[in-house]
Formats: structure tokens, C-alpha cells, sequence
């Protein structure tokens, strides 16, 4: 096992790589009544193209089918995994990114039932063509839900326009359509090809003996066989460096009382994983704060011009293969958030230079942030992406953030804020519903 | 530790070193009254971004940056018949940040000019802050209702609460409101609360509680002349089923159920209400989950929800509209097997071990023990963790058939997303 101590924050990480290849990673924290652990696989909404274990052809599979594993996969035949959680007091959840798919519980009492009953139901798939024909109404609901919340469509809308030809742009759940297509059968290839516990990981953290929970969790896994791991082949489009396929504009209507705009950035430079991309994404974050943080003038300018106000929000998304920023906001002129928005981001110049004062500012804030995080289990088990940063935790990241200057973030705002990688995509009110406000 | 200020003004202060922030939270309660709902609303959202000393948003975000990046934080909301604005602010621990920056007394500083001095002069607030924050919660009020299941579940609040417009509103005020609202009348309002509102200060964190009691003793707080607020809304209600359904354009629609349900928080029948509440619809292995969501596929959310300081449960499920007669028979049937006793010892022992689970979690939330503080102090009932164990494990499956019994439905509410006749 190895030992990694974070002296600043009395915290300290046990890892090791079990025979079979699963990482476990297990971080105690003093006075915590709760424990949460994450099982998880690097298997994601976008990995719908790849070569079956035991196959040596890419097949393509319906979207939607990493999602719907993961709700499938806590049927058994005799039981659901639901139940023995709830059996055990635990409460239990999953759910599924673009490149990953993560079980979840967290439990005050019985931590070993409740760990074994983690680890069994991920590595014991069941599926049937009834039970997955059952769950295609459940999902069909939650795609309709989706569909009605104009967030969401923002989200997926500004996707569209930066990944049209990337897997990246379709709803994580499928469409009632594709996922109507997904068999016993694919779910089982899919489950062969991406579970195996080289491709995972588990991360346990809270209340718990890092010594004991190891031991259980090794005697667990060595109870169990699993085929030799061959290595994952998927299909998933490069990113196109010169983003001439990026749509710059499009807009649809819904029935919204107002506006929303969102604005996009791709990254056209694949980002190298390891601690290179925390790094990485902790500038852009520092870029962010400094452009438009409501420390920032720019933010004060706007928010006094009425061009952006408390529903103003910006987001930065760095997953392995692909990394893009969002800006959105409601707006009664869209037109006028998305040009305001666009000037500030290719005028970088002028936000940085000789802002020294400014980002010493936001990095104290910055780090302040990470002292927050440390408090909740879930950030701290979140945040951790073993196949993009590698084994770093939150508590690298005040260390990387301590030594940026005012070059490295200049640097990483000549990469990527660049004009062919800027689109527009906006909801606009329905025609009736503006009718109605007016009358 | 409990220091009383001034009559009606409390400070109480949580030691704990499990976490590595520290959490101050001033909340002013009064009674829920119509007319100033919506002044309150503004009011949070004024102290959020200004005060004399940070006179817009970005010298606010300065300082707080200065201060490691503290989130401070404003907002409403209604409990039973009184309405409470709250600031919050938790700073990191400096411990933690190998600084010797005193954040806790500075973040107490914070707070206390934010409170006490307010942007504005001649006794109004500063007339183009408040015209920007008029114009902004205004947009937020109306876009809040793009939120297809809160709008759905405040219409049902609407229908519930006939003839209270105060138990009716939304707690952050109407749109319409905000038209009748000036800066000179609405100072005046904010010098009414700091003089009659009560209350509570809570420190939760690793503080000098001492040091803590002397920075607040030093404001000189006045008395409060005006009651304690009521902690409970009693509102029985015998109306039997209305239905009422609107249409809009959208995929799913919204489903939501108002009942009666006359228990209140740590009174009567209150621990066999939590259980009632998970075995019928507050966890996964509820009633409505089992029966709507998996066995009929009906629904991806089916849930309920117990407000104990106004008597009375919520159901709410997204739906396809064409299945509306099915869902509303399938809900209606697990109340009644609940009544009648159909449900297993086990998934009992069951439901109570989550409640456990929740109840144990909630205490690695530095928010818990400040919001736990503040209803001890509303309703006077304070009980401790083994307590509150001991009743939950306490209560018999006849005692949930008795729950289950005072369950009367009043109102439905259906959002609707296709014109045909349900």
C-alpha cells in the first residue's frame, strides 16, 4: 500500500493496485460519522464505438447504452441491489458522464456489508430481454425530463455546435429512439469489454481503518476470476485542430418567460493526462476568475450595463480527449450577452496585462476554495480521475496553484481562446408565450 | 455555548473540529406576513451584493477573496408562519492555509458591517443598487417558473392554501409586488426588522468561542419588545380531492398531490410520520418507487414529501399524460395498503435504518448543526442524537397505520403536456 501525507491538511491517502488491476484508494477522515465510496469504470456516454472483448471488429452500439447499463445493473436475478443497500441502511446511487460510470453509497453503519455489496452487484451483470425491455419506459421518462428542462438543452445545444461529428453531442441517456435498439446482448458486450477491474476504480473515503478495508476488499476480489484484460479499443474522433466543423450559430425556441444564450470555447490542443492536465485545468480556472470572476472588472461592467446578472455562470470541462469552456446566462437581447461575452475572451490582452495584484487575489481565493472541498466526501471522491490526472488528489492542487504567474495563464489564453473555436447557441421565448407577457 | 444578547437576540456557538471551515449564520425571523415577503426577498438580495463599505459587487468579491475566498451568501425562506432571512458565511480554517490571517474575526467584521451598514444615505438605499436588484429579482421570479416541476408544486401551494395569500406566494415575493416597492419605504422596513425581528446568530466551527461572544456582545443589540414568533401553521383542511389541470407545452408532464396531514415537528405522532413518509414515498424503497416507478414504469420520479411545520404532505411524479388516471389510482392504492397494514416488519426495520443512515450523514454537514440551532430556538424542543435514535426505533407498525389514517387528500395539480382528455 502505498502512503501519501498531506501535512498541510492532516490528510493522508492509501492507494494500491490489487492483483487483478482494480486501483483502490481509501482516505480516512477523523470525526466523519459516514462513509462514501465510488466504484468506477472509464466508461462513458461518448465510448459508443469499440471493439467487444473477444471481438476484433469496431462495432458501433446505440447511444444511451452506457447509461443504461448502469441503471440495469442493479437488477439480479433473485434481488435488486437497491434493496440490500437499503437492507444494510445505506443509501445508494450511480450515474454516468461522458467518460465515466460511477456506483455509488454512502453508510454510517455496517461499512463491510455495505463495501461487498458495491463490489458483488457491479461484478455480477443480469440482464434479460424482458428486465431490459422494462427499463426502456423508466429511461424514456428521464429523457423527457431532460428534454423540458431548458438548461439542459442549452447544454446540449452548444455540444452540438462545437462536436458535430463526436459522440460528445448526444444526451447521455440516448433518445427514446436509440435506446429502443439496445439488446441483452450489447449490454453484456459492453459490461465484458469496460468492467473488468483493470479499466476501474474505488475510492472510499470517511470513516473507516484503512488497513481493515483493504484486507476486505483484496479477500473480496480474490474470491472472484475475471479473463486476462485486453486492452480497450474505441473509436472516438480526433479533435479537428483548425475547428472548421465548429457550427458558429443556432438557436431554437421553447417555452421559456426569457432568453438564454450560451457561449462556447473548444479546445483545439489535446490536453497530455497526468498532473499536467490538473495543472492545466487549474489555470484555466485562474483565466476564468480573472476574465469574469465577479472579481474582475469586466464582471462589474457587464453586471452594471445589464448585460449579464445573477444567472451569469461559466463552466470549464476538461475529461479525457476533449476539453471546451461554456458561458451562459439569461438575457432579454441574447445577441448582446453572446457579443459582450465574445469581446472580453478574444481582448484577453487587455484583462491580463499587468494584473498581477488580480491573480495573487484570485489564487488566494483559489486555494481558500480547496480548503472548502475538504470537507465534503463526495467533492473529494469526485474529483479524483485516475485516467486523467493520474493519482493526484484535491490536496496536489493549492501546490499548483501557488506557483502559476501571470505567463503560464497569458499562455494558456493564447491556446485556447481562439476566434474559429468561439460558437453561439440560444433559446429564445416561444412566439405565443411572448404574446401572453405582453398582453 | 448560549449567550443572550438582548431579549429576542441569541448567540449560539457550535465547537467542532471536524471540519476545517468555520460557519457564521445570522437569521432574522418574523412572522409570515403578506405585505413583506417580497420586501424581504429584495432585502437579501440587496445585502448580498452592497453595503457602505463594499459599495457594488466587485469591492464585495474583493473582500471576500482577501479572506480566502469566503462564501457569504443571502437568502429567504418560510417555516410554518414565519419568514427568515439568512446570511451565511463560512471561511476556511487559516490553520489550514499556513496564513495568520485572523479569518473568523474578520469574517464576523464582515458580516456585522454588511448588517449594520447598509449601501443608501437620508434614509433610503442607494437608488441605483435597488433599481438593479428590483430589475434582477424580478427576472429571476419569472424565470423560476420555466422550472416545470417547481412551477407545477407552487401551483398545488396555491390550491392548498386558499384564502392565506401569505402561505400562497412563493417565499421570495411575486414580480408584482416589486412594482410598489420604493428605496426610501423599503429602508425603513429593514430598520423595523433590525429592531423587532429575532435573532439568532449561530457559530459553528473550531472558534474561540469567547473571543466570538465579545466581537457580537460589542454591537449593543436592543431588546426585541415584539413576541416570539408561532412556530406551527395549523391549517386543517377536510376538503375532499379537487383536481385541476393546465396545459403547456412540454415532454413530461407534472403530477402533484396536497394532503392533510395534521402532525407537526416533534409533536405527536411525529417520528411514526418520518417512517409513514419513507414507506410511502421518501425513499427508493418507498410505496410509490416500488409501485409507480419500477414495477408499472409509470414515472422516473415518484416521490413524497412531509412539511411538519404546516401539517401537510406532497406527492410529485413526472408522468406521460395519457397515464394520469393509472398513476392517481396506483398512488391512491398504497395509501390505502398503508392504512391497512400491508407492509413487512422488515421493510419497516428497513425504512428506519436509512432515516438512521441520514440523520448519522447529516452530522458531517457543517450546515446541520447551524440549521438545527436555529429550529431548536423556533420551536423549543430540543432533543438529543440518542434521543432522537431511540424514538425512531421506537415507533410500531400500528403507530404508522394510525399515521397513515390522518392522511386526507385535498388537491391535485397536473401539468399537462398533451390536449387529450385524461
Amino acid at each position: 500500500m502505498q502512503i501519501k501525507k498531506y501535512d498541510q491538511f492532516n490528510e493522508t491517502l492509501y492507494q494500491a493496485k490489487l492483483a487483478n488491476g482494480l486501483t483502490v484508494s481509501l482516505l480516512p477522515k477523523a470525526g466523519f460519522h459516514k462513509t462514501y465510496a465510488t466504484f468506477t469504470t472509464n466508461y462513458g456516454s461518448i465510448d459508443n464505438t469499440f471493439v467487444p472483448a473477444g471481438g476484433d471488429e469496431l462495432h458501433r452500439y446505440p447511444d444511451g447504452i452506457a447509461h443504461f447499463l448502469e441503471h440495469k445493473m442493479f437488477e439480479k436475478a433473485d434481488h435488486d441491489a437497491f434493496q440490500t443497500f437499503g437492507e444494510y441502511g445505506a443509501s445508494a446511487n450511480a450515474f454516468t458522464s461522458f467518460t465515466k460510470t460511477s456506483y455509488l453509497f454512502s453508510a454510517t453503519r455496517r461499512l463491510k456489508d455495505n463495501l461487498t455489496t458495491l463490489l458483488d452487484f457491479v461484478q455480477d451483470p443480469y440482464f434479460t430481454p424482458e428486465t431490459v425491455d422494462k427499463e426502456k419506459g423508466i429511461i424514456g421518462q428521464e429523457i423527457e425530463m431532460y428534454n423540458d428542462d431548458p438548461s439542459w438543452r442549452l447544454y446540449f445545444g452548444m455540444i452540438g455546435n462545437l462536436y458535430p461529428n463526436h459522440p460528445l453531442q448526444y444526451d447521455i441517456a440516448g433518445t427514446t429512439d436509440s435506446i429502443a435498439k439496445i439488446t441483452a446482448d450489447d449490454l453484456y458486450a459492453a459490461y465484458r469489454t469496460f468492467y473488468h477491474p483493470e479499466n476501474m476504480t474505488l475510492f472510499v473515503v470517511g470513516k473507516l481503518d484503512p488497513d481493515e478495508v483493504l484486507a476486505w476488499i483484496t479477500e473480496n476480489q480474490a474470491a472472484k476470476t475475471f479473463a486476462d484484460f485486453q486492452p480497450i479499443e474505441r473509436k472516438i474522433p480526433a479533435t479537428v485542430e483548425d475547428g472548421h466543423d465548429i457550427m458558429p450559430y443556432r438557436s431554437i425556441e421553447m417555452p421559456v418567460s426569457r432568453a438564454k444564450s450560451i457561449v462556447g470555447v473548444k479546445g483545439l490542443t489535446p490536453i497530455k493526462a497526468g498532473t499536467e492536465a490538473l495543472k492545466y485545468r487549474a489555470t484555466v480556472n485562474v483565466l476564468l476568475e480573472m476574465l469574469f470572476g465577479d472579481t474582475s472588472a469586466n464582471y462589474l461592467r457587464l453586471y452594471d450595463q445589464g448585460v449579464i446578472d445573477d444567472t451569469f455562470g461559466y463552466d470549464f470541462e476538461l475529461q479525457s480527449g476533449f476539453n471546451f469552456l461554456t458561458f451562459s446566462g439569461e438575457s432579454d437581447d441574447p445577441a448582446q450577452f453572446d457579443a459582450a461575452i465574445i469581446d472580453v475572451l478574444e481582448n484577453w490582452h487587455a484583462s491580463l496585462d499587468g494584473q498581477d495584484a488580480l491573480l495573487e487575489l484570485v489564487k488566494k481565493e483559489m486555494i481558500g476554495r480547496v480548503v472548502f472541498m475538504s470537507n465534503s466526501l463526495e467533492g473529494i471522491a469526485n474529483r479524483y480521475d485516475q485516467r486523467l490526472f493520474g493519482s493526484v488528489t484535491l490536496f496536489d492542487e493549492p501546490g499548483i496553484i501557488q506557483q502559476l504567474t501571470l505567463a503560464d495563464v497569458a499562455a494558456v489564453a493564447d491556446q485556447l481562446l481562439q476566434s474559429q473555436a468561439i460558437s453561439e447557441y440560444q433559446i429564445r421565448p416561444q412566439h405565443e408565450e411572448l404574446k401572453k407577457a405582453e398582453s | 455555548m448560549q449567550t443572550q444578547l438582548a431579549n429576542g437576540v441569541q448567540l449560539t456557538t457550535v465547537p467542532s473540529r471536524q471540519f476545517k471551515t468555520n460557519q457564521i449564520i445570522v437569521n432574522f425571523r418574523a412572522p409570515l406576513r403578506r405585505e413583506d415577503v417580497t420586501k424581504r426577498a429584495l432585502l437579501s438580495n440587496l445585502l448580498e451584493t452592497s453595503s457602505e463599505a463594499y459599495p457594488d459587487q466587485r469591492a464585495l468579491a474583493n473582500a471576500l477573496a482577501k479572506m480566502y475566498g469566503a462564501a457569504f451568501g443571502a437568502g429567504v425562506s418560510r417555516k410554518g408562519p414565519t419568514h427568515n432571512l439568512r446570511l451565511a458565511l463560512t471561511v476556511a480554517n487559516e490553520r489550514f492555509l499556513a496564513s495568520d490571517q485572523p479569518l473568523t474575526q474578520q469574517a464576523i467584521q464582515f458580516l456585522q458591517s454588511i448588517i449594520f451598514k447598509p449601501l443608501g444615505c437620508d434614509h433610503q438605499f442607494d437608488q441605483a443598487t435597488f433599481d438593479r436588484q428590483v430589475l434582477n429579482l424580478k427576472a429571476a421570479i419569472q424565470s423560476v417558473a420555466d422550472d416545470k416541476q417547481y412551477y407545477a408544486a407552487q401551483q398545488l401551494n396555491v390550491a392548498l392554501f386558499q384564502g392565506d395569500p401569505a402561505q400562497q406566494i412563493p417565499s421570495f415575493g411575486t414580480a408584482a409586488d416589486l412594482d410598489d416597492l420604493n428605496a426610501r419605504d423599503l429602508w425603513t422596513y429593514y430598520q423595523s426588522v433590525l429592531a423587532d425581528d429575532q435573532i439568532d446568530i449561530i457559530v459553528v466551527g473550531d472558534v474561540d468561542e469567547q473571543a466570538v461572544a465579545d466581537q457580537w456582545r460589542a454591537v449593543g443589540f436592543s431588546d426585541r419588545l415584539t413576541p416570539r414568533p408561532r412556530p406551527f401553521y395549523h391549517h386543517h383542511n377536510n376538503q375532499h380531492f379537487v383536481e385541476q389541470t393546465e396545459y403547456q407545452t412540454l415532454s413530461q408532464a407534472k403530477l402533484n398531490l396536497g394532503y392533510d396531514l395534521p402532525v407537526f415537528y416533534r409533536g405527536e405522532h411525529y417520528y411514526a410520520a418520518l417512517v409513514f413518509n419513507e414507506l410511502f414515498g421518501g425513499s427508493p424503497l418507498s410505496k410509490l418507487f416500488m409501485n409507480v416507478r419500477e414495477k408499472a414504469s409509470l414515472a422516473y420520479y415518484a416521490s413524497s414529501a412531509l412539511d411538519t411545520f404546516r401539517g401537510v404532505l406532497k406527492v410529485s411524479a413526472g408522468i406521460d399524460s395519457a397515464n394520469y388516471d393509472q398513476v392517481v389510482k396506483i398512488i391512491g392504492e398504497q395509501l390505502t395498503a398503508i392504512q391497512r397494514g400491508d407492509f413487512s416488519d422488515d421493510l419497516v426495520a428497513q425504512l428506519k435504518l436509512g432515516l438512521i443512515n441520514d440523520f448519522e450523514s447529516s452530522l458531517d454537514s457543517q450546515r446541520t448543526f447551524a440549521i438545527q440551532a436555529l429550529i431548536d430556538d423556533l420551536t423549543q424542543q430540543p432533543v438529543s442524537d440518542d434521543e432522537w435514535l431511540a424514538n425512531v426505533q421506537a415507533v410500531t407498525r400500528e403507530q404508522i397505520m394510525a399515521v397513515a389514517k390522518l392522511v386526507t387528500l385535498n388537491n391535485g395539480f397536473f401539468l399537462s403536456g398533451a390536449q387529450t382528455c385524461k
